[in-house]
């Protein structure tokens, strides 16, 4: 559904419906998370259109607290800029690490895929 | 799925012969010194096994483990094989594995390992009088009971060693079924799960809990799931938040908990403590936890009967 209305953003990102799609690495570290929290800013800035965006975790396996923290703080710099968070294709493995570690990301709006994130999006 | 068991690894280099051979202190000339009085030793096996075998008649929790003559005489047949094997002391990987196949044979059945070592302490005590009879010489019929108290010992470890992993192994096998029937998750509506749970919660059953419903999401890509918690004894501090985070992680996989079967005594018990639930969401009963999933699924339960009385009219 989203690659027929996607669009390719400066920043490499593609955009769905005025939400920048993030795809997260497998593995990610906070030198990761630095970059993409650099590249997600600067196009949030460049783009006042920009409603929200979807980091979807579909490609993460595993991941470690740390960085899942280093994440977080990432999210919060983007709501800062009032844009909307919300977060899809997270493993079973990767859930578990994230109530383990007891950050809240419970707490944005979930989807099963981007699709489904999507769909929830436009209810809410 | 992980094993309930600790394992200590075994390591690799102590599995071999010489390996073996050397951690009990046994040397290739007291092997040959026990080899050397197998001739005269082996032929009176059979009457120090009749002697055992009265004093296992004498045990009948003992003769339980044999459920016919055949059984019976088969076991003495294995024995005097046994005992002949010891005397003539060829310790290489085949003998080792027929050891450990003893105690593996041992776990499978049962039989306890107080009864073995009963009935080898008995049968080593005549071998050694045995060895005193056949060499008049004391200096060397002790040095030939070292030897076999050696071996001895050797094959003791090998046996209790096989059936300590053989009963490791049987219990990982019982822990791994008793887990499956623990977290019976099942998709009982499409996009609807739904797990009732049994028994006390600890934080082991809560993590199996947690990845069996988790893996059941991922496959199933479930957007409703009911935890039914009605056959839960105690819900403490503890219990609630392990209910707790199984809703978190589900909801990170965007599918939306429902803790259902909240007592009043249970919700009385959750305030008292002051656990503070968050959004989870809970209902008193599984039929309202259901028709909430329906209706969040765009589902509408309709009577058959009154459909069927309006289709009349």
């Amino acid at each position: 559904m989203q690659s027929s209305v996607a669009s390719v953003q400066k920043s490499g990102f593609n955009s769905v419906q005025k939400h920048l799609i993030v795809p997260l690495p497998n593995n990610f570290d906070g030198n990761d998370i630095e970059e993409l929290e650099e590249q997600i800013l600067t196009s949030l800035n460049a783009n006042k259109a920009t409603r929200g965006v979807i980091m979807d975790f579909a490609a993460v396996q595993s991941t470690d607290p740390r960085d899942l923290e280093r994440l977080n703080d990432c999210l919060r710099a983007i709501r800062l800029l009032g844009r909307r968070i919300a977060l899809c294709g997270i493993n079973p493995g990767v859930a578990a690490v994230v109530i383990r570690s007891g950050l809240d990301l419970h707490r944005q709006q979930v989807g099963i895929d981007i699709d489904d994130v999507l769909q929830s999006l436009n209810d809410a | 799925m992980t094993s309930s068991i600790p394992t200590i690894s075994k390591k690799k280099h102590l599995q071999g012969p010489q390996e073996l051979l050397g951690l009990y202190r046994i040397n290739q000339e007291q092997l040959s010194l026990i080899r050397s009085h197998s001739e005269e030793v082996i032929p009176r096996i059979e009457t120090t096994l009749d002697h055992f075998y009265s004093w296992m008649g004498e045990h009948p929790d003992l003769m339980s483990f044999f459920h016919s003559q055949a059984a019976l005489e088969h076991v003495r047949h294995m024995q005097t094989l046994y005992w002949k094997r010891f005397m003539q002391a060829n310790i290489d990987n085949d003998y080792l594995e027929d050891r450990r196949r003893i105690g593996s044979v041992h776990a499978k059945i049962g039989l306890p390992v107080m009864f073995y070592m009963g009935g080898v302490s008995m049968v080593y005590n005549e071998l050694i009088a045995l060895g005193r009879d056949v060499i008049k010489d004391r200096s060397s019929a002790s040095e030939l009971s070292r030897c076999m108290t050696d071996l001895l010992h050797l094959d003791a470890a090998l046996i209790c060693q096989a059936f300590v992993d053989k009963r490791d192994e049987l219990l990982n096998e019982q822990s791994q079924a008793v887990l499956a029937m623990s977290t019976p998750v099942t998709e009982i509506w499409d996009g609807i799960l739904l797990l009732p749970i049994v028994g006390l919660v600890d934080s082991k059953r809560s993590e199996d809990i947690m990845n069996a419903v988790l893996s059941s999401i991922k496959t199933s890509k479930a957007k409703e799931f009911i935890l039914d918690i009605s056959g839960v004894g105690v819900v403490d501090t503890a219990v609630a938040n392990y209910l707790i985070n199984i809703s978190k992680a589900t909801a990170l996989m965007g599918c939306r908990a429902t803790i259902s079967g909240i007592s009043p005594a249970i919700s009385k018990t959750i305030i008292q403590l002051g656990i503070d639930i968050g959004d989870v969401n809970t209902t008193s009963t599984m039929m309202d936890a259901l028709s909430d999933a329906f209706e969040n699924r765009g589902l509408t339960l309709r009577s058959a009967k009154k459909s069927h009385r309006s289709g009349k009219r």
